[in-house]
């Protein structure tokens, strides 16, 4: 391969990326070989294996972090030049991947002691995680795509793990959108290469790419697959069958990590637009003087990010809303908190779209996006293994058939509730914190671009969403845990095993941590990742880390989500709403299916036509040959005769290769057609000639 | 370049596969257990006389042997230059896996069938290894015929019927072959393969070189299956039993391929086929083939029909890469050749075995084959997420030269072929697997006794190598070390 890669700033070689990767892709050869022979071994080793990959990426984070550097390791024998590296925001994004995978494994002890294919399902957590590290490890484009491929088509197997119709129908669905975006990706990444002249994340700045429109050609291809992939509208259309048919620590993973990967290649995206802050800092210093809209003075590759930066927006309010509507309207918990996920990776999506809007002072933004994508994973994670608990206790998933639990359960009662605070956004619990910071984001847009009036939707839309994602939280959490016991599967729940609650204690500590330390995490994880954007104006990023979350301003800015949370869950209780279905055909999918499905029909019917119209021609074309058969049949005669009469007399050899020989005479027979055949050959060439020349 | 040296070694390996005749007409009444282990070996030592020929080839050299010399300016002579140890390599590499499938999977008739299988060794070892066009369309021509016996082993109605289709073809192509070699004897200097183009403009007028060129794409077409010349594929390989289909899959449709290379690097040359503007005009007929053959396969419900419809596209990826006429278009299609080789080798391998065990060949009842044959169904899936071009596997390396080939060559929007390729490759391999391993509630449970090992064991290793070559891809010795130095010459 004989592209160039743009060197890092300060690299340090170092085999610790290459280790977290492998770490759980040794686990799944070792758990596959013990395999159901000693269960309790198995499972073991799936936990210390899943440890291992979090221990790794701890380990890589003095040298990541305190010396500002990459850790990076160089394969050289795929194709010349596979490279991993560790740079701030990935290590951030592999920490919660691999904290949060050790949780899911240590919850799986019990929970997947009841199914089948055990062995199964470990082995594939396991690669899955590998591909997950990779992907967030990789040191460019190639290398992600690379692992981003593995990881798609290594959750297959834990999405269809129970072999239910629904599960398959969801596997169906989330293979081929995965195929889609994995394709789609290759595209973007080849014309990146391309463009860039780069594999690595950083293009140059003269480059076709950021000089040509030709920015928006790859990053349509790979928003395109990363979209797929975080759920983004209209492409989330898996999302919803695959999360829920997946058992609970697989979606909780799906949900809370897997998903994240989709974000992390937005983000990824934007930083490929972002060119050095020294040449923007002249610029700056003209807008800090006459107190301009910064927007006005973006130019070149900035204009673009701007440009991306409000169709992120438009996609991100269209995910926010849509998820929400249709998570409200749920009666299955899982798919509930699928359409959750889609909602909450919209918040996600705006943060990194007002990032990019806003370019060199998109500090703010990405550092929400960030931040949400952190306390997305641990409280999306938290609820599903919660559910997934309830599950285990009732195997029951129809809120209407739960309720009452909370007495029963109450270790997964409060786990669940805490989780479902942190998804609210209430002060104290972790979704606060990022919402607060998303909230402060979409503000300053608004501000600086100077009031662009379509800019003041987007606040509408959020606090109307936040709002929604209070009622519809309210609502799974009442109607499971609270009222009275509608079903004799509820009224026999007992609390679940103490595995399954360790591993959501770990993750309720992690929301109310979060809640707690807000300005820790700031510090230590959120600005340090914001350093791989070398665009961002530097005092800005310095000053979020001074940024206080509990003000009274703060603190107030969700009682308007509050109060429409409660009109809504008011108003769907008053006209009946909860229960209101759309019809399919309202839904992008079913014009995908329809499509798909089409395309099939098409293929087969074109073949069942071909077949008539062969029947039809093909005794014309026997005729043309029949002289040909004729001969044929003379040779088949003369084969079954010397078959039947033996061969022995042929060369005297005592040998069974009579075939061979009535083979002979086949090819004698049919000799005039082929010296015929010659004959024309020539005969036509020479005729060429002559009329040619 | 490196040096050139004469040697015997050539025709040496060449007919050392005649041994096995020898072996048949001694040993094949009285001692069948033993003549069909000592026909294996023979294919594996002619292996092994071939890998001594590394080190000349990995730097560029060429051996050569003069055999025969029939009129003045047409010889019969060898000449194993980098791209031919390659294709040996690959074709003994292959054979012997074969081979030892067959010791399983042959049950009648074994003889013809050994003889047959070891003569195609030796003449496609020819084409390999020839040093002129004149002695490339002998050893072709005899490959050609050599194959029939093999299709038709099972001698049933359907079989023979194949068989007729397959004589036709490949005779009339060999006829077309034939008129190509004589109209390049006529206008050309040489018919030698030099390393470079001996055509040129400055001889030759344009119309004519152009009808040299498409009478020789027509030949070599048939074998390379570029549509509409495919006819003959998809009623051969199923059938042929498994073994045969894997070696007409997975290498006896690359000699055509391989003639192709010949005529592009060793009698056009890459500088005369800019100048004639052959290039897209081919890369159109191979993007048509590599879809629409794709799109055939969709609706086929023999799983070997579809396999067979499968091949018909991933050959012309060869044919695309070559004609990109860049250098990582080169190395794409040229490492397509033993890629491919192995991913379909080890898709008809477990074809075989599956028929071989259970007797299903339709598609719609593979359900839960993943749990009676879990190793089988295991490589199978392997190459079948290879043919789509997931990472990790050889199918993706390809994709991936492909593509940055199509870029180097300014003509990126045949990329969007290779992808709406994989997609089409996903509608029609992802539903087998699913149906062997996701649709029955079975657990899977690893058995001893899955299928004989002399099936199981080059199954397995043809999908190893799969993984093998799609990660460490740069490790001289496989494919990518050889195809960089026969690229690294041309262009």
């Amino acid at each position: 391969m004989m592209l160039v890669h743009e060197a890092g700033s300060a690299t340090v070689k170092s085999v610790l990326p290459g280790v977290a990767v492998l770490v759980p892709l040794v686990g799944m050869f070792v758990v596959l070989a013990v395999g159901d022979r000693a269960e309790k071994v198995r499972n073991w080793l799936a936990v210390t294996f899943a440890a291992g990959a979090f221990a790794v990426c701890v380990a890589m984070y003095p040298t990541v972090i305190s010396e500002h550097s990459v850790a990076e390791l160089n394969l050289d024998i795929f194709l010349g030049d596979f490279r991993l590296a560790t740079d701030q925001m990935g290590l951030l994004f592999a920490l919660v991947a691999s904290a949060v995978w050790l949780a899911a494994t240590l919850y799986s002890f019990n929970y997947i002691g009841h199914e089948e294919r055990r062995t199964s399902f470990f082995v594939f957590m396991l690669l899955s995680e590998a591909a997950c590290l990779g992907v967030f490890l990789s040191a460019d484009f190639f290398s992600l795509f690379v692992f981003f491929e593995i990881m798609g088509l290594a959750a297959y197997p834990l999405v269809v793990h129970s072999r239910t119709y629904e599960a398959r129908r969801a596997g169906v669905k989330y293979i081929f959108m995965a195929v889609y975006g994995g394709l789609s990706l290759l595209l973007g990444v080849l014309l990146y290469s391309n463009y860039a002249g780069v594999l690595g994340f950083t293009a140059r700045p003269e480059s076709a790419y950021l000089t040509t429109g030709s920015c928006f050609i790859v990053a349509g291809f790979m928003m395109f697959g990363f979209g797929i992939k975080a759920g983004m509208v209209p492409l989330h259309v898996w999302l919803p069958l695959a999360h829920p048919a997946a058992p609970s620590p697989a979606s909780a993973l799906l949900s809370g990590v897997m998903i994240k990967a989709g974000a992390f290649g937005f983000l990824r995206i934007v930083q490929t637009f972002q060119t050095p802050a020294t040449e923007h800092v002249a610029r700056l210093a003209t807008r800090y003087a006459t107190e301009a809209p910064a927007t006005e003075h973006l130019t070149g590759s900035w204009r673009y990010l701007h440009d991306l930066g409000w169709v992120i927006i438009l996609l991100a309010l269209l995910t926010m809303v849509t998820g929400m509507v249709l998570a409200l309207v749920q009666d299955n918990v899982k798919r509930l908190l699928a359409y959750s996920s889609i909602s909450q990776m919209g918040f996600i999506l705006l943060g990194v779209g007002v990032g990019a809007y806003l370019g060199p002072e998109g500090g703010i933004g990405l550092a929400g996006a960030l931040y949400h994508i952190l306390n997305h994973a641990f409280f999306k994670a938290l609820l599903f293994l919660g559910v997934g608990a309830v599950y285990y206790a009732t195997h029951e998933l129809e809120m209407t058939k739960l309720g009452g639990l909370w007495r029963k359960m109450p270790f997964t009662f409060a786990f669940t509730l805490i989780g479902g605070l942190g998804i609210m956004g209430i002060t104290a619990f972790n979704g606060f914190v990022s919402k607060t910071l998303l909230h402060h984001a979409e503000i300053e847009a608004l501000n600086v671009a100077g009031g662009a009036a379509w800019l003041r939707v987007v606040d509408v839309v959020f606090m109307i969403t936040a709002g929604g994602t209070i009622c519809y939280i309210a609502k799974l959490i009442g109607l499971t845990f609270f009222g009275h016991q509608r079903s004799a599967h509820a009224a026999h729940a007992r609390e679940v095993p103490a595995f399954m609650r360790v591993a959501m204690g770990a993750l309720a500590a992690m929301v109310l941590a979060v809640g707690l330390f807000p300005g820790w995490f700031m510090r230590t994880f959120i600005i340090p990742a914001l350093r791989v954007f070398i665009g961002l104006d530097s005092h800005a990023v310095a000053h979020l880390g001074e940024l206080k979350f509990y003000t009274l301003d703060n603190m107030l800015a969700i009682l308007p989500p509050l109060a429409i949370g409660v009109t809504f869950f008011l108003v769907m209780r008053r006209w009946d709403l909860f229960r209101l279905r759309l019809p399919e055909a309202a839904g992008v999918d079913y014009y995908y299916t329809r499509t798909e499905v089409g395309f099939l029909r098409l293929c087969f019917a074109g073949s069942r036509r071909y077949g008539q119209l062969r029947a039809k021609y093909y005794p014309l074309a026997r005729t043309r040959a029949e002289y040909l058969l004729d001969l044929w049949r003379y040779a088949n005669q003369e084969y079954r005769r010397a078959r039947r009469e033996g061969f022995d007399r042929i060369a005297g050899l005592p040998m069974d290769i009579s075939g061979f020989t009535a083979y002979v005479r086949a090819v004698q027979f049919t000799g005039d057609i082929v010296y015929g055949v010659i004959i024309f050959a020539v005969v036509v060439a020479v005729l060429a000639f002559t009329l040619l020349l | 370049m490196g040096k050139v040296t004469s040697s015997v070694l050539p025709s040496i390996i060449v007919f050392t596969p005649w041994l096995t005749l020898l072996v048949a007409a001694l040993w094949a009444r009285s001692r069948p257990r033993t003549s069909r282990g000592l026909y294996t070996a023979i294919t594996v030592a002619t292996g092994l006389l071939i890998l001594p020929m590394y080190g000349i080839a990995l730097d560029g050299g060429v051996v050569r042997q003069h055999l025969v010399r029939v009129v003045p300016g047409i010889d019969l002579a060898f000449r194993i230059d980098t791209v031919g140890f390659y294709f040996g390599l690959l074709l003994a590499v292959l054979w012997i896996a074969a081979g030892v499938y067959s010791l399983g999977y042959i049950h009648e008739r074994h003889t013809r069938y050994y003889c047959f299988l070891a003569l195609n060794l030796s003449f496609c070892l020819g084409v390999a290894f020839s040093a002129n066009m004149f002695t490339l369309f002998i050893f072709y021509e005899l490959m050609s015929l050599a194959t029939y016996p093999l299709i038709i082993h099972e001698e049933t109605a359907l079989a023979r019927r194949a068989g007729l289709k397959y004589l036709i073809y490949s005779i009339s192509a060999g006829a077309v072959i034939l008129a190509a070699v004589l109209m390049q004897y006529f206008y050309g200097d040489t018919l030698s393969f030099l390393g470079h183009g001996t055509l040129s403009l400055a001889k030759v007028s344009k119309p004519v070189l152009l009808t040299i060129f498409s009478v020789y794409m027509l030949g070599f077409g048939v074998k390379a299956c570029i549509m509409p010349l495919h006819g003959w594929v998809p009623d051969a390989h199923p059938a042929a039993p498994a073994p045969a289909s894997a070696l007409l899959s997975g290498v006896l449709l690359k000699v055509g391929a391989f003639g192709i290379i010949r005529v592009l690097y060793d009698v056009f040359g890459i500088k005369l086929l800019r100048e004639l503007g052959v290039g897209l005009p081919m890369l159109y007929v191979a993007s048509f083939t590599i879809i629409v053959a794709s799109l055939f396969a969709i609706p086929q419900t023999d799983l070997k029909r579809r396999l067979a419809y499968s091949s018909v596209a991933q050959v012309s990826y060869i044919i695309l890469g070559l004609f990109l006429l860049s250098p990582d278009g080169a190395v794409g299609g040229l490492l397509q050749i033993a890629h491919h080789a192995f991913m379909k080798g080890t898709l008809f391998l477990c074809a075989g075995i599956i028929i071989h065990e259970t007797g299903k060949r339709d598609i719609a009842d593979m359900e839960g084959v993943g749990s009676k044959l879990p190793l089988t169904m295991m490589a199978f899936s392997i190459a079948a997420l290879a043919m789509m071009g997931t990472p990790a596997t050889c199918g993706f390396i390809t994709k991936w030269e492909l593509g940055l080939g199509a870029i180097q060559a300014h003509r990126g929007y045949f990329i969007v072929v290779l992808l709406i390729s994989a997609l089409l490759n996903a509608v029609y391999y992802l539903p087998i697997v699913y149906l062997a391993f996701f649709k029955s509630k079975e657990t899977i449970k690893f058995s001893k006794r899955e299928t004989r090992p002399s099936m199981l064991i080059p199954t397995l290793v043809c999908g190893v190598m799969v993984i093998v070559l799609g990660i460490f891809v740069t490790v001289p010795g496989l494919p990518y070390s050889l195809v960089k130095v026969v690229v690294n010459a041309v262009f």
